[in-house]
C-alpha cells in the first residue's frame, strides 16, 4: 500500500469508539428516525404536513416547485444519477424519482423477515413488483401504474417481475427489450420487457425479469417525453441482493441522486424520510 | 433463529468498532453521528433481538440510515467542516473525506481498510455490487486527487 490516500485512509483504524456505547444502547432506543416504514398512511400524512407547515415560506418556497408539479426537465443543465434497488439511471435534476420498492411490499409476500422475496401468482394483475418511478412532475408516492395520466405528465416506472405473465403462449417475451407502445397491465404506453442475470456463483445464475413502462399524459411536451427514452437509454439493472427483500428497513421516499460528476447514492443514502418532505399522495385513480 | 436471547456484548466485539469506524467515516469524522447512530442501531438490534435475522446487515442498514438522517438534518454537506484536534488521527483525511459523498466514505473504508468484500459491502449498504464499485472507483480517484496523488491503477 504506497498510494498515500490508502495510507491516510488508514488512520480511520486508530479511531475508536467512545466508551458505553454499548451500555447506552441497552437504555433503549431513542431516536425518532425510524428503521422501516412503521407509520399508517395517515399518520405520516399528518406528520409530513406538521413538519411543513412549521418549515415556514422558507421552506415552502424551496419545496414549492416539486410540489407543484411544475418542475422543467426540458433542456435542464444538470442531470442526476441513482442506483436504486440496483436498477440504475440518469434522469434529469428537476425530475423526480421515487423509490416505490415498499410497495411491493402490498403485492408480494415474503415468509419472514430478512427472506427472499416470493412472488405471488397473480402479480401481473399489478405489472410487477414496483421498482421506482420517474417522473417530470412530483407525482407523490403511489405508483403511477394502471392511473391515468393527467396533461403533461411523463412517467418511466421500472418493476421486478415473476416473470411468467411476460411470456406468451409460445414462450416468447411478450414485450421486446425496446420500450414498444402497446396496451398493457399499467394501461396504454410504452413497454419494454428485459431480464438481467444474476450469477449465483458456481457459474450458475438466474434470469431476473424485469418491466419498464412508459407513460404520457395527452400534453405532454415533446421535450419531456424524449427525456423519459433518453433516461430508458441510460437504464440498467443489476439485480443483486436487496431487491429481492422486502422493505424491511426502508420507507418509501423521493430519492437524491448526485450530479453526474460526482456519484450516484443509493438505497442508504438516497433513503429520504416522507416525513422530512413535504408531499401530497394522488387521489383517485393511482393504485399501488 | 432461536428463542435464546442473542448475545450483543459478542456482537459489539465482533463489529461494534468496525461498525463505528464506517458510519465515523460516512460522516466525515462526526464522532457525535457516529456515536448516536450505532448506540440507537444497537438499541433497535437489542429492542427487537429474535424479530432480526441477519443482526449484522440490521445493525449497518439501520446506523447508516440514522447517521443519514442525522446529517440531513444538520445540513451537512460535503464542504462542511467540522474542527477536529490536531492530534486527532483524521486530521488530515477528515477534509478530504468530506470532498466525498457520504456512500463513497463508508465503501472505501469497508472496502480497503476493513478488507469486506464488495459483494459483503453491498449487502451491508443495502445496495447492489456495482454501485459499491462505482463508490468505491469514484471515491478512491477523488481520494488521490485530493491528497495529491495520481490515481491507482486499480
Amino acid at each position: 500500500m504506497s498510494e498515500r490516500w490508502r495510507r491516510e485512509l488508514r488512520r480511520l483504524e486508530e479511531a475508536t469508539p467512545t466508551e458505553g456505547l454499548l451500555e447506552r444502547a441497552r437504555l433503549g432506543p431513542t431516536s425518532t428516525v425510524p428503521d422501516r416504514r412503521t407509520a399508517s398512511p395517515a399518520v405520516v400524512v399528518i406528520v409530513a404536513f406538521s413538519l411543513f407547515a412549521a418549515a415556514g415560506a422558507l421552506t415552502w418556497n424551496a419545496f414549492g416547485p416539486r410540489i407543484g408539479g411544475t418542475t422543467d426537465g426540458v433542456g435542464s443543465a444538470s442531470r442526476m444519477s441513482a442506483t436504486l434497488h440496483g436498477v440504475s439511471l440518469e434522469y434529469p435534476a428537476s425530475w423526480t424519482l421515487v423509490d416505490l420498492w415498499p410497495l411491493a411490499g402490498d403485492i408480494a409476500s415474503w415468509p419472514e423477515p430478512g427472506s427472499v422475496i416470493d412472488v405471488p401468482k397473480d402479480t401481473p394483475e399489478h405489472g410487477g413488483l414496483p421498482v421506482l418511478q420517474l417522473s417530470n412532475r412530483d407525482l407523490g408516492l403511489g405508483s403511477a401504474c394502471g392511473a391515468e395520466l393527467n396533461g403533461g405528465e411523463a412517467v418511466l416506472y421500472v418493476a421486478a417481475s415473476g416473470g411468467p405473465y411476460l411470456i406468451d403462449a409460445e414462450g416468447h417475451p411478450r414485450w421486446p427489450a425496446t420500450l414498444t407502445r402497446a396496451d398493457g397491465p399499467c394501461g396504454p404506453g410504452w413497454y419494454a420487457y428485459r431480464e438481467s442475470w444474476l450469477d449465483t456463483g458456481n457459474g450458475s445464475g438466474e434470469a431476473r425479469p424485469y418491466l419498464v413502462y412508459a407513460g404520457f399524459g395527452p400534453d405532454v411536451p415533446d421535450a419531456d417525453r424524449d427525456e423519459v427514452f433518453a433516461a430508458f437509454s441510460t437504464l440498467s439493472f443489476s439485480p443483486e441482493n436487496d431487491f429481492l427483500y422486502p422493505p424491511a428497513e426502508s420507507s418509501p421516499g423521493y430519492v437524491q441522486g448526485t450530479l453526474e460528476d460526482q456519484t450516484s447514492d443509493t438505497y442508504v443514502f438516497s433513503d429520504v424520510r416522507i416525513e422530512e418532505y413535504p408531499y401530497r399522495e394522488r387521489s383517485g385513480d393511482i393504485r399501488g | 433463529v432461536s428463542d435464546e436471547e442473542r448475545d450483543f456484548d459478542a456482537i459489539w466485539r465482533d463489529i461494534g468498532p468496525t461498525l463505528w469506524r464506517a458510519v465515523l467515516a460516512y460522516s466525515g469524522g462526526r464522532r457525535d453521528v457516529a456515536d448516536d447512530a450505532v448506540a440507537e442501531a444497537f438499541a433497535r438490534a437489542i429492542e427487537r433481538d429474535r424479530q432480526i435475522r441477519e443482526p449484522r446487515a440490521y445493525l449497518y442498514r439501520v446506523a447508516f440510515r440514522i447517521a443519514a438522517a442525522e446529517l440531513r438534518r444538520d445540513g451537512a454537506a460535503p464542504e462542511r467542516d467540522v474542527p477536529l484536534e490536531d492530534e486527532h488521527p483524521l486530521a488530515d483525511l477528515a477534509p478530504a473525506l468530506r470532498r466525498l459523498s457520504p456512500s463513497q466514505r463508508a465503501a472505501v473504508y469497508l472496502h480497503y481498510v476493513a478488507d469486506l468484500p464488495v459483494r459483503e459491502l453491498a449487502s451491508l449498504m443495502g445496495t447492489s455490487s456495482a454501485a459499491v464499485r462505482v463508490h468505491l472507483m469514484r471515491g478512491r480517484r477523488r481520494l488521490a486527487e485530493l491528497l495529491g496523488e495520481d490515481q491507482p491503477d486499480e
